[in-house]
């Protein structure tokens, strides 16, 4: 068997009959040959796609996209997890996952973008793996499905597949979704902090919850999540670093900006290894957040965390 | 002349307390219903949920400023079982339950000094009545659009509203009534500890283990490190955060040199961040097979934070239940049954 590496694939489609027409002989053909397929998609999909495969359903992982990747950065370790269990076999891995669909907020839109782009450079020079990522040109704005043309190096559509032109490599992948976050529209608390300072952040950010409307969990979830950033600040960022917390909607905004700067753009999504010292903060921000975003410059780094006040979690 | 020993629930602060007063961890600023005997406008005076007026046996007569709560260690014990979290949605529900209320305590304030200024007559009492009618209904709305946050943190809105109406229908009615405290609610309405927040007396916590407060391991503004003894080991009391880590590490790494269990009372913890979980569970690891690091009183919070760091299932780390009494869930991790 040849060895192809990591093919990531848009696959452009115009309503669920076309998804599903599209996806359903993917699917089938990993059953035939034999190879470990996972799809995260949504739970209507997957309904779906269980009538269209038949009785060979059961041999195809299903997980609900709206489960795995309310953050989508919690999408990549999820095929970590996945390739990381069928490696070594020497077979052909198979995906679908579909992170971006029209109920994503803005904000969850852009970190679902940059999630597209991280993907190649997380499982570049993996073993075999084909992941297809499908995109509703019928309920996305044509400017995502641009996008989509310059996060897939390859495009499948009524034409069948091809290799998009406007995919930079894996090497300029990710630096066009590294650019400053916007600033906020409303007022912002500020606390700016340095190491005997961390119980005023812990404290700002609790109140600020609180008085926000947030029940305890959330409240608590956030104080560990901005206190781990925060802590990097100190530890790595300079000595400390300036906190600001807004609200945009329903949703509460916690950012910690500092001087230091992150290289690993993958840094929030390892998954920590029980032994390894420190480097748990992103990724325990990242479980306990409904959506982190984090832009860092030679000049500094900031790290946004999001908080939704109705959402069930 | 020797100083005469002050009682241990003393207020120590300066009262009346600034508005952004936040010294005392256990502060509750306000109350649901601030009054005074002098019918002088509300809310324009702070004080403490917790404030009580205490009689100082030895020298009778004399009063002193007292905490309801108790001793220093009594109040940190309080807010490390009702948790930062909960004290300040509380406060935010106060300070909410303030705002909108005001413009009714204002009117009932003057109603009231009419009823008992002795021009007691039909129309005032069907006017206070009136008032009193919508400022319950006022207060139905607060308490129907906050319900999940009301029940989140332990008061279920349907007795808080009986006993608020209670305390309208009594306040307006006794004109010497300056503190609204109902204590002959039924004990069971509210769990310990969050009847403090409704005035009622919370029981003083029993602690997991027995600490020696005099002889602190390290102490510094947030945390303290105490030996305990039944079981013997240690209790961390407040918040373990980068800056006194180290501390924990050293204070663990003498403890595993002793044999046998080693217990860790966290039952007084207010914050841990994940640097003094990495602390535990390498002091859980340093320990020869067999012995394990016994961890009591571990703050749900915390509990999810192990388990997403991947930390939960390390088998020399064992969880018992908290104390009796105390509101968190028991756990035992798998490897105890």
């Amino acid at each position: 068997m040849m060895m192809m590496g990591f093919r990531h694939e848009a696959l452009l489609y115009a309503g669920i009959d076309q998804f599903v027409a599209r996806t359903t002989p993917f699917i089938k053909g990993a059953l035939e040959a034999d190879e470990p397929i996972l799809v995260v998609v949504s739970g209507p999909k997957i309904a779906a796609l269980r009538i269209a495969v038949g009785k060979d359903a059961d041999r195809v992982q299903f997980r609900d996209m709206s489960e795995v990747g309310a953050n989508p950065a919690r999408i990549i370790p999820a095929w970590h997890e996945f390739v990381d269990a069928h490696a070594g076999a020497g077979r052909r891995l198979r995906g679908i996952g579909e992170p971006i669909y029209p109920e994503r907020t803005a904000c969850e839109l852009v970190e679902s973008q940059r999630h597209e782009a991280l993907l190649n450079v997380a499982f570049d020079g993996a073993p075999d793996f084909w992941l297809l990522c499908p995109y509703n040109t019928q309920a996305l704005d044509p400017a995502v499905i641009e996008t989509a043309h310059r996060t897939h190096p390859v495009v499948s559509d009524d034409h069948g597949h091809s290799s998009s032109h406007l995919y930079p490599g894996v090497a300029g992948a990710v630096a066009p979704y590294n650019t400053a976050l916007p600033e906020p529209a409303g007022l912002a608390q500020t606390l700016v902090f340095g190491a005997n300072k961390l119980p005023s952040v812990r404290h700002l950010v609790s109140r600020e919850a609180a008085v926000a409307g947030f029940t305890t969990r959330p409240i608590g979830d956030l104080v560990l999540a901005v206190n781990e950033v925060a802590t990097n600040s100190v530890q790595h960022g300079g000595g400390g670093g300036t906190l600001r917390i807004w609200r945009d909607g329903s949703v509460l905004v916690c950012e910690v900006r500092d001087r230091g700067h992150l290289e690993d753009p993958l840094a929030d999504r390892r998954r920590p290894a029980p032994n390894q010292d420190g480097g748990r903060g992103l990724w325990l921000a990242n479980q306990l957040c409904d959506l982190v975003q984090i832009r860092s410059f030679p000049s500094g780094t900031t790290v946004r965390m999001h908080m939704h006040r109705d959402r069930s979690r | 002349m020797p100083l005469r020993e002050a009682p241990p629930d003393r207020c120590v602060y300066p009262r009346p307390f600034a508005e952004d007063f936040a010294d005392c961890p256990a502060y509750q600023g306000t109350s649901f219903l601030a009054a005074d005997s002098r019918n002088q406008p509300l809310g324009e005076w702070r004080t403490c949920r917790h404030l009580t007026a205490g009689n100082q046996l030895e020298n009778q007569g004399r009063f002193y400023p007292r905490c309801a709560l108790g001793s220093r260690r009594q109040r940190l014990q309080w807010v490390a079982q009702v948790s930062l979290a909960r004290l300040d949605v509380v406060r935010a529900l106060q300070d909410e339950f303030d705002g909108f209320s005001l413009p009714h305590r204002r009117q009932l304030t003057e109603a009231r000094s009419r009823l008992h200024a002795g021009s007691r007559s039909r129309t005032t009492e069907a006017e206070t009545e009136e008032l009193i009618d919508g400022f319950l209904q006022a207060i139905d709305r607060f308490l129907g659009a906050n319900e999940a946050r009301f029940e989140d943190v332990g008061l279920p809105t349907r007795p808080l509203r009986q006993l608020i109406k209670e305390w309208v229908t009594a306040w307006v009615q006794t004109p010497e009534m300056s503190a609204l405290r109902l204590t002959d609610a039924p004990p069971d309405t509210f769990a310990n500890p969050v009847r403090a927040f409704v005035g009622l007396p919370t029981e003083p916590t029993a602690e997991w283990s027995r600490r020696l407060w005099d002889r602190p391991t390290y102490s510094d503004t947030i945390l303290q490190i105490l030996p305990t003894m039944d079981p013997p080991g240690l209790a961390l009391v407040g918040d373990v955060e980068s800056s006194n880590v180290q501390a924990v590490e050293r204070a663990l790494a003498a403890l595993t040199t002793t044999a046998g269990d080693v217990h860790l009372d966290l039952s007084g913890l207010l914050f841990c961040d994940l640097g003094g979980l990495q602390a535990i569970v390498r002091a859980a690891q340093a320990l020869e097979p067999g012995r394990r690091l016994v961890l009591s009183g571990i703050p749900r919070q915390l509990e999810r934070a192990l388990e997403i760091v991947n930390w939960a299932p390390l088998p020399n780390l064992s969880f018992t239940s908290a104390a009796p009494g105390v509101e968190r869930a028991a756990y035992q991790s798998p490897g105890d049954r």
